[in-house]
């Protein structure tokens, strides 16, 4: 009970700290760290659910925040409907997309899987290269869908007080750390873990591996694509360049790795961390030196799976309750009965 | 319990990987509260026939019934919900939970409800004499205690039928007394009709009530006990063969 309250107290003090924030600068470009810093905290716990407890290693994760930004996006500039309706749309869609996507694509394993999402990103790419107009909606093209400015209005989602967008943007970081945390404990959390281990095994228990891998997508493909509707109101722009390119994708993944899959705050922490340092850089050092910030992230990248490969936060849980159980009692974890003698064909002994 | 119960068969099961036949022409049956033992010599097919029964990989030929009932072309998942629950040759656990969280992810087979599963699971602990481990995780378990959270993982699921796959085999011999008694123990407090395949003879022994022997798919011999142990063609082709060896 003790350590949960301490938990509790830990997560008030975030929380608090998170809406405090933004009301701590009246600079412009450090309020659009901030809403970057909370977009990607939510792209990456969204990831969290596919990616971290079900152990489905996308790299394609773009196709499902492009998706949702797309269609946010001509939703509002042919159609004129909200972007808050626009991002439900947007995230039904790119779910529904991931159901068909997953039900192929999660025949593979491993690598092959994330192979196999890389490609999807590629496709959707060229193929709203190659079709400016869809259906008479223009999309853009490779020049990209700018959203029309109709002036502040919250029903558009147009405002040019940062500070709105940067709380948007953590409610929804709430929602899909509420997702995430109803997740871990959940029937549906315990069997995507399972999966992530041992797939074969998990099935051999009664899990419908199939069923449970597109449960996980859909919801986190959901999440993503109301990300998407988000990015695209917030950036007022998108291209097919920096929605299905590998950066976009990448990053969500890697943060969570770097943070701990499968740990309700591990992704969240490490783009709270990563994001702000990843930005600093490239204003400090962006035009002296303008490989470092990559060069600086690879090497953190590099040192967090030499030394912590399940990531920072469960590297750092499991040495408190190491010593934790070490200050309790100073007994060996194993039985008594350890050993074990190599396999004999017909073991015939007495 | 009416020992004419079948709860488990396989008629005529061919398993054919390429031109190989793993599994010829074999059928077997399986009496509620039983405990059935599958032995042979390596390569025997024996780990074959429970991928088969438990649904891993579907027979090339022949039929699986289960409560009499065709099972077509099953899935694992499937027949772990009609009943059948394995633990595997080469332990298969989920190494990033603990012995508990394993032994959950059986029990939520029979219940959505987190609280109910962990009470089951505790309950199965309990009775596998493994609550002491319950926070340890799978990948910092000694053997023997791989392969008895293999078995309360199984059993979470409340199976009717339970497969082991060399559960005694690279135990010590405390470690296999202790796993020969809790086997009997599932038998007895669970009703469970159980086919163990092992290597270890002693335990075969003691514990089935009944015996087919394998050979290159091939059933040799089939019976009680002590009719097994002095079957010609089983120590010519698998009890003498350890002897042989051992010259």
């Amino acid at each position: 009970m003790k350590k949960l309250s301490k938990n509790n107290v830990w997560m008030l003090i975030a929380f608090a700290v998170a809406v405090i924030l933004p009301n701590t600068t009246k600079s412009s470009s450090v309020l659009q760290i901030m809403v970057v810093t909370m977009m990607y905290a939510f792209f990456t716990t969204a990831w969290n659910i596919s990616g971290g407890y079900a152990g489905q290693l996308g790299l394609g994760n773009g196709v499902y925040i492009g998706i949702g930004a797309y269609i946010t996006g001509i939703l509002f500039n042919e159609l004129h409907v909200s972007p808050w309706f626009g991002l439900l749309a947007g995230g039904v869609f790119a779910a529904i997309i991931s159901l068909g996507m997953g039900s192929f694509t999660f025949k593979l394993q491993g690598t092959y899987y994330s192979l196999a999402t890389v490609a999807l990103l590629a496709i959707l790419r060229i193929f709203l290269n190659e079709n400016r107009y869809i259906m008479g909606w223009d999309f853009g093209g490779p020049a990209g869908l700018k959203t029309k400015w109709l002036g502040v209005s919250f029903q558009n989602m147009q405002f040019m007080d940062k500070r709105i967008y940067y709380y948007i943007a953590l409610g929804f970081l709430m929602i899909s750390l509420l997702a995430c945390w109803h997740t871990s404990r959940s029937k549906s959390g315990y069997y995507f873990r399972a999966i992530d281990t041992n797939q074969e095994a998990a099935a051999s228990l009664g899990v419908n591996v199939m069923q449970y891998k597109l449960q996980a997508q859909f919801i986190s493909a959901l999440l993503m694509g109301m990300g998407g509707g988000f990015y695209v109101a917030f950036y007022q722009f998108i291209d097919t360049e920096t929605m299905f390119n590998f950066e976009l994708s990448f990053q969500t993944m890697l943060m969570a790795v770097i943070g701990g899959r499968a740990t309700v705050f591990g992704p969240a922490v490490a783009a709270c961390l990563l994001i702000p340092f990843n930005e600093l850089l490239r204003r400090y050092f962006g035009t002296a030196l303008p490989g470092l910030p990559m060069l600086l992230y690879g090497l953190i990248l590099m040192a967090t799976i030499q030394f912590m490969p399940q990531g920072v936060i469960p590297f750092i849980s499991e040495k408190l309750e190491r010593r934790k159980a070490g200050e309790r009692a100073r007994l060996p974890i194993n039985g008594p009965e350890p050993g074990a003698e190599t396999k004999g064909e017909a073991n015939t002994d007495e | 319990m009416n020992e004419r119960d079948i709860v488990l068969e396989a008629k005529k099961i061919e398993k054919r990987f390429g031109g190989l036949k793993a599994i010829d022409d074999f059928s077997l049956h399986l009496y509620k509260g039983e405990i059935l033992g599958l032995i042979g010599p390596n390569g025997a097919g024996k780990t074959t026939m429970f991928n088969i029964i438990a649904g891993s990989f579907p027979a090339t030929l022949g039929e699986i019934y289960v409560d009499g009932k065709l099972v077509n072309k099953p899935q694992s998942h499937q027949m772990a919900r009609m009943g059948v629950a394995r633990t595997y040759q080469i332990v298969r656990p989920f190494s990033n939970l603990t012995v508990l969280e394993n032994t959950m992810v059986g029990a939520f087979l029979n219940t959505g409800n987190t609280e109910t599963a962990r009470r089951k699971a505790r309950e199965i602990l309990a009775i596998l004499k493994l609550e002491g481990k319950a926070d340890i995780r799978g990948k910092d378990l000694t053997l023997i205690d791989l392969k008895r959270m293999e078995v309360a993982r199984a059993l979470a699921t409340e199976p009717r039928i339970l497969l082991l796959d060399e559960v005694i085999a690279g135990l010590n011999p405390t470690g296999r007394d202790m796993v020969i008694e809790m086997i009997s123990g599932i038998r007895e407090t669970m009703g469970v009709s159980i086919i163990i395949i092992e290597h270890v003879m002693k335990a075969v022994m003691k514990l089935c009530d009944r015996i087919y022997v394998l050979n290159q798919g091939k059933l040799i011999a089939e019976g009680a006990p002590l009719e097994i142990s002095s079957n010609e063609a089983v120590i010519q082709s698998y009890l003498g063969v350890k002897k042989h060896a051992e010259n």
